[in-house]
């Protein structure tokens, strides 16, 4: 995430949290209580992370009823605003995953690479109009542009992180029922490259080892869909027996509720550290996240997802091969 | 230039300064200001500064030895010569870090004047409780699970883990009874924990 891109780097004002918040809060009021939230585009990590957290702060802190509230998000992410809205639309209801992956990276193109919505931009309005139709304009915005402004200074370490764990309100997520059949006794098992875990030769070979290891204990259930809207490619894991993909070939606009309802049924998940992996948390699944270049990694996050972990009582571990031995070893 | 500002500026006030820097640093209570007495100091060309001892050894692997290297590769303070140093204790910017320690302090104002290297070699990956020797085993590269009882403060961790994604080194934290349920979810239910709790 390049949180040193110009339009992320802003100097904070003292109390300007206060006041942004506090406008954002009024335009809700203002319109009878009213409010679209979203749309999210993003990516999964900041979503769960983030995103819903503070909005469960926002809504209990400034007592604003969850029912008259529309969420706006995409590929089946209902299931994760439960008490935080009356309505839940999903873009790939509306916006096909070709257009949707497309526009999104001629966006990210744009904008020089910045994937965060830190500004209502054109493609935002084109989502809202194709999922709500233009009515939207009429009520309150809660986008997520409120998010990265509010924090983009914690993730800079240029504020404490309590000023985002003291906006941060965490409700127990409940799973959505599976649309698969799921072994009793799984590990749930989803790698993909990113910088953090690139696409070497050694990566390849450590996702065929870990998911052959694993796959001598339990069944392992690979969360791939198929589905691509964002910049991250699949690793490849081996073919096997007890290597399972039940869920391949769901459609994209059920996808995140297919993978939550594996998820919250396994007994681990293991994967590449960032979205699903800090998805597994919420639902007190014990969690190891591999990342083979730490320095790719905002370490804020690191430190929020370990929190949380806390917070849901769920050992998160992010580790590189090397520790990962020294849990098979330990 | 207000009249105040020229007087700070002049050689013989910032020579009579250096004479008190000790007082100005116990008085130090912004990084600025500790910055603005290591330049006292760096001004005198014949004057060396040494720095104290830190008696806590977490904190002193982690915040102070840090510091120092930064203070000494910020100022090049003069090399040492037959003249007495001049000693920077720790205790000033101890009551700095423990602003961030307490989680009122962004950790900027601290990242900027720290440097943490790598300690050359390779140590081992391990599990180890939290500790100056975890820090250690980070700083010489070894895959580190750290074990992390209450008492633990979290700022810490959160800097371990800034220095350890700096670094691109591996550092995760557990309490015992999460590392014990990670390994049993990961091996099995009849999965030990198995190390040195090093007590």
């Amino acid at each position: 995430m390049p949180t040193d891109h110009p339009e992320f780097v802003h100097p904070s004002q003292p109390g300007a949290a206060e006041r942004l918040i506090a406008e954002a809060v009024e335009s809700v009021r203002r319109a009878g209580g009213h409010a679209v939230v979203g749309p999210w585009l993003g990516e999964v990590g900041f979503e769960v992370l983030y995103w819903i957290p503070f909005l469960h702060w926002l809504f209990e802190r400034h007592e604003l009823d969850p029912q008259r509230v529309t969420v706006v998000s995409r590929g089946g992410a209902a299931s994760w605003y439960e008490g935080l809205c009356g309505r839940y639309v999903d873009v790939f209801d509306h916006v096909s995953p070709d257009d949707f992956r497309r526009q999104t990276l001629e966006l990210w193109a744009e904008t020089g690479g910045l994937q965060k919505q830190v500004a209502v931009r054109a493609w935002d309005e084109r989502v809202l109009d194709a999922t709500l139709g233009e009515g939207w304009r009429e009520g309150a915005l809660l986008h997520p542009q409120l998010l990265y402004r509010l924090f983009r200074n914690v993730w800079q370490g240029a504020l404490p992180i309590r000023d985002f764990l003291e906006r941060a309100v965490h409700r127990p997520w409940r799973p959505p029922d599976p649309t698969v059949d799921l072994p009793a006794d799984f590990t749930a098992v989803r790698f993909y490259f990113r910088d953090s875990f690139p696409d070497t030769p050694e990566n390849r070979q450590l996702v065929h080892d870990v998911v052959g290891r694993l796959a001598r204990r339990r069944p392992v259930v690979l969360l791939d869909t198929g589905v691509v809207v964002d910049e991250h490619v699949d690793a490849e894991p081996p073919p096997g027996e007890k290597i399972l993909r039940p869920l391949a070939g769901v459609d994209a606009a059920h996808n995140l509720a297919a993978q939550s309802a594996a998820v919250a049924r396994a007994q681990l998940f293991v994967g590449t550290y960032g979205g699903l992996a800090h998805l597994a948390p919420f639902y007190g699944v014990p969690t190891i996240g591999f990342a083979s270049d730490t320095r790719e990694i905002n370490p804020v996050h690191l430190t929020v997802a370990r929190r949380t972990a806390v917070v849901y009582d769920t050992p998160l571990a992010v580790v590189s091969a090397g520790a990962y031995d020294v849990l098979e070893a330990a | 230039m207000t009249l105040l500002g020229a007087l700070r500026k002049h050689p013989r006030v910032r020579a009579l300064a250096r004479r008190h820097v000790g007082a100005l640093l116990a008085r130090a209570r912004t990084w600025a200001n500790v910055d603005s007495a290591l330049r006292l100091l760096a001004e005198d060309r014949n004057r060396p500064v040494a720095f104290g001892a830190c008696g806590d050894e977490l904190l002193d692997l982690l915040y102070w030895q840090p510091f120092v290297r930064w203070a000494q590769q910020t100022f090049g303070f003069a090399p040492d010569g037959a003249r007495e140093p001049v000693t920077v204790p720790p205790e000033p910017v101890l009551a700095l870090v423990d602003e961030y320690r307490s989680g009122e302090a962004a950790p900027r104002p601290l990242l900027k004047r720290t440097r943490h290297v790598p300690s050359g070699g390779r140590a081992e990956a391990a599990i180890v409780p939290w500790s100056a020797d975890a820090v250690r085993g980070v700083l010489g590269g070894a895959p580190t699970i750290a074990i992390v009882g209450e008492d633990a403060v979290e700022a810490d961790l959160d800097l371990a883990l800034r220095v350890a994604a700096d670094l691109g080194e591996s550092l995760t934290f557990l309490s015992e009874r999460h590392l014990t349920r990670l390994l049993q979810a990961l091996r099995g239910p009849g999965a030990e924990l198995q190390w040195d709790s090093g007590s």
